[in-house]
């Protein structure tokens, strides 16, 4: 379903990728990842387009730099979880409980700017659970079209 | 524009959400990148409680 064959160096680019937005930075675009790692600027482009190919990374349709890394964002967005460690736009509600996870942070709180037809809603994680878990997440369509535009999505 | 019966098949509880997450995302941030196939993510959907054709990751035949 994903017959994309990434090569050592689509690794490490996506590890420097992922390191960035952990730890709260924006992802490093073409040109810096170009020269930490030593290669051509050519390399690292066919680097990112061969990951989005996979669905490690999203690009940005115009740029081609790094939009998401879910469940992080590279951009602003509606969704922010915030810790005593940092702070880290999400892509959506799903993405903002994912980060929890996958940094396992033990405190949290986790923000939902709202929108049309949504609420704006604060959750918190304490010692590592989430309080509140009344509530729904609604995707706006079903799940073999989200990578259709995962943006939109 | 999703009709209600749409919009409800393609929605899931907070706590399913939770679920999921710590399933999926606990512990991966510093794996190599390796696409897992469709059949597991498919189970792990499956095993929160998200059945039906809009919880499935293959396009209807």
């Amino acid at each position: 379903m994903w017959p994309v064959a990434l090569v050592p160096l689509d690794q490490v680019v996506r590890h420097r990728v992922y390191a960035a937005l952990a730890g709260g930075e924006h992802a490093p675009g073409t040109s810096t990842l170009a020269e930490t790692l030593g290669v051509g600027p050519a390399e690292v482009r066919d680097a990112l387009e061969r990951l989005h190919a996979a669905h490690a990374l999203v690009l940005d349709a115009k740029t081609r730099e790094v939009r998401m890394a879910p469940p992080f964002s590279n951009v602003p967005t509606a969704y922010r979880v915030e810790s005593a460690r940092g702070a880290w736009d999400v892509n959506c509600a799903w993405d903002s409980l994912a980060l929890v996870r996958l940094l396992d942070l033990q405190e949290a709180r986790i923000l939902d700017q709202g929108g049309p037809g949504r609420e704006r809603r604060v959750l918190t994680v304490v010692a590592g659970n989430l309080v509140q878990r009344d509530g729904v997440i609604s995707l706006p369509r079903p799940a073999w079209r989200w990578w259709d535009d995962i943006i939109f999505t | 524009m999703a009709s209600v019966r749409e919009a409800l098949a393609t929605s899931m509880t907070l706590e399913q959400c939770w679920t999921i997450s710590e399933i999926w995302y606990a512990g991966r941030l510093d794996l190599d990148y390796e696409r897992p196939p469709v059949d597991y993510f498919q189970r792990l959907l499956r095993g929160a409680g998200l059945v039906g054709e809009a919880w499935s990751l293959l396009p209807p035949s």
